[in-house]
This record gives C-alpha cells, sequence and structure tokens, in this order.
C-alpha cells in the first residue's frame, strides 16, 4: 500500500484591497465597515463582496433618502433646518414604501419612534471597529484681549469699539427672546398633537 | 367627558416623558455608523440640524433597516441549508457556515421594496455555450 504523499499546506488567497483615493472611495469604505459588523451581529460568518458592496450601496441610498424626505419636508414648511417631526414622516414615509402591506406599520399602539426605541432598549450597542480621532477643537482667540494688548496689535488703532462679546457668547439654541429650538421642549414647533403623530396615536 | 380627557392627558404626559427619555438615550448610545459619516450624508443631501440626537436617529434608524434585512437574508440562509441533502460529512461541515450571498441578499431586498439583480455568469466570449457547428460558422 502505497503512503499518501503529504498533503500541501492549504494557500489562503488574499485578495488585497486597494486603499481608497477619492472622498467618493472613502465615503463608501467606511459604511462598509459598519454594515460587515452589523451582519456579523445578526450571525454571519462570512459574505461574498459582491453581497457586501450591494448591501453598503442601500444602506447608503437609505440614509440619503431619509436626509432628503426630511429636508424636503422642512422646505414645504418654510424652514432650513429639519427637526423631529420631520424625520419622522420621512421615515413613516420610507417605511410605508418598503414594506408590502400597509397592515405592518406600527400604526395602532405605537408609531416608527416606539420602534427606533424599542431596537435601541432591546439590541447591544456595536461601536465602529475602527478608531476615530475626534477633532480637536482648539479655543476661538478673544479678539478683546488681543486688542487690549498695544504691543501685539499695534495695527488696530485705539479709537475703534471693541467686539460686543455678548453677540458671540450667545447660544445658537436659544434668544434672547427665548425661543428654543424644538427638540430642546418636548412639545411645540408647528402648533398640533406632535407627540401624537410621533407616537402613532 | 371630563374623565376621558384627564386621560388623554395623562397618556399624553406619559408619552411626552417617553420620548423625552429615549431622545436623551441617543446620547448614552453609540450606533455602528459613525456620527461623523452620517453628518457627512446629511450635508451631501442638504439635511441641516445641529441636534446631534437626529444625527444618531438617522444613524440608529438605518442600522436597524440594514439589521432586518440581514436577518431576513439570514432566515434564507437557513431554510436553503435545511432543504439541502447531505451526501457526505465534509460538505455538511462547509454547509453549516453562515454566508451572507447575493441570492439571500436579493429575496430579502425584495420583501423590502428593493430591486436587486445580479449576473448569473459572466462569459469570456460571445461563442461560449454555443454548439461547436454553430460556432465554426
Amino acid at each position: 500500500m502505497k503512503a499518501k504523499p503529504p498533503s500541501k499546506p492549504k494557500t489562503h488567497l488574499h485578495l488585497h484591497q486597494e486603499e481608497p483615493q477619492n472622498p467618493s472611495e472613502f465615503s463608501f469604505a467606511i459604511p462598509k465597515i459598519a454594515v460587515s459588523q452589523i451582519c456579523q451581529s445578526v450571525g454571519y460568518k462570512a459574505t461574498q463582496l459582491s453581497a457586501l458592496n450591494a448591501l453598503t450601496m442601500v444602506a447608503t441610498k437609505y440614509l440619503e433618502a431619509i436626509a432628503k424626505s426630511a429636508s424636503s419636508l422642512a422646505n414645504t414648511s418654510n424652514c432650513t433646518q429639519s427637526n423631529l417631526l420631520d424625520l419622522t414622516l420621512a421615515l413613516h414615509h420610507l417605511v410605508t414604501l418598503h414594506t408590502s402591506t400597509l397592515f405592518s406599520i406600527s400604526f395602532s399602539r405605537g408609531g416608527i419612534i416606539r420602534d427606533l426605541a424599542d431596537f435601541v432598549s432591546f439590541n447591544d450597542e456595536i461601536p465602529f471597529a475602527k478608531p476615530i480621532p475626534r477633532l480637536q477643537i482648539t479655543s476661538i482667540p478673544s479678539w478683546t484681549s488681543s486688542f487690549s494688548s498695544s504691543s501685539s496689535s499695534s495695527h488696530v488703532p485705539k479709537w475703534l469699539p471693541k467686539f460686543l462679546d455678548s453677540v458671540i457668547s450667545c447660544s445658537v439654541n436659544e434668544r434672547k427672546c427665548g425661543e428654543r429650538l424644538w427638540e430642546d421642549s418636548v412639545l411645540g414647533g408647528r402648533g398640533f398633537g406632535l407627540v401624537d403623530l410621533l407616537l402613532g396615536l | 367627558m371630563n374623565h376621558n380627557k384627564q386621560q388623554s392627558s395623562d397618556g399624553g404626559h406619559d408619552d411626552d416623558a417617553a420620548l423625552s427619555d429615549f431622545l436623551a438615550s441617543l446620547m448614552d448610545y453609540t450606533p455602528t455608523i459613525p456620527d461623523e459619516l452620517v453628518e457627512h450624508f446629511l450635508a451631501k443631501t442638504g439635511f441641516q440640524s445641529p441636534d446631534l440626537r437626529l444625527t444618531r436617529l438617522v444613524a440608529v434608524a438605518t442600522q436597524k433597516f440594514i439589521a432586518e434585512v440581514a436577518s431576513d437574508a439570514l432566515q434564507q440562509c437557513k431554510a436553503r441549508q435545511a432543504t439541502v441533502v447531505r451526501d457526505k460529512r465534509d460538505k455538511q461541515q462547509k454547509d453549516k457556515r453562515l454566508v451572507l450571498t447575493m441570492e439571500d441578499l436579493s429575496r430579502a431586498l425584495h420583501e423590502h421594496g428593493v430591486n436587486v439583480k445580479h449576473q448569473e455568469y459572466f462569459a469570456d466570449s460571445p461563442s461560449i455555450g454555443m454548439d461547436p457547428a454553430s460556432r465554426d460558422e
């Protein structure tokens, strides 16, 4: 009986993926990692490259569709900034598009926001795999101090008035008349039952 | 009538509290999709909002959608593996590995209203698959 020759070690073919060269490739490579993490959390052990690319494309298109719908809803209300109501209506429109029957939409007891709240509460968070360097915003140099010192700001005449600190230091979210962003207060905005609309009651 | 109005107002206060709690919890929850990437796509389409909670809400909604699609594809994959006739033990061990394929993904996306089509095969030349007689012509 002839002895079998030792089996050759299996060589794994490493596909060297090229690094993204332009911003569009970079903005596609990052969601690809996130989508692969989501697939792994669901239970998959591996994925085809074409399937991963297709699912990543769908994710980016879904994201853009939500944003586009929310911004158009805000513009029809003569607003430039979108709020929670615009976002919720945009999600409602997308849900009606990608569900097979209208009865699958949870109109009776909850709504889109409640479904998302349940998803957040019952699913473990999956942070992004790669470390994200946060941009450190240095403190804005105070112009008043530079103007006060005569040696560093000799080019500025002394008889010019100083900058108004109150205008610079006012918060974005609150005006002098007391108006606040709608998200800071639960009720408010455009004057109708927003909470009921959001929760589908 | 006044009792019904009071009940509806109490229910409304509970919903307000639930909504505010959810918006506050979004600041503690880290979505898989980074905030910077979501802000890039939001800015690309003209969405403006200084509130980070709305950005996280969009990220969570996208993550939920992708998780649902992947879960449906996984069910398709498991159902397909359950119907496969197992001939050898090697095939059994190979088939147990769950792999996301275009076939399962296209079926799962079709249920969510997204039509994805892919080529079944790619031919090297137009004459591949033809009869030798017709190929000579």
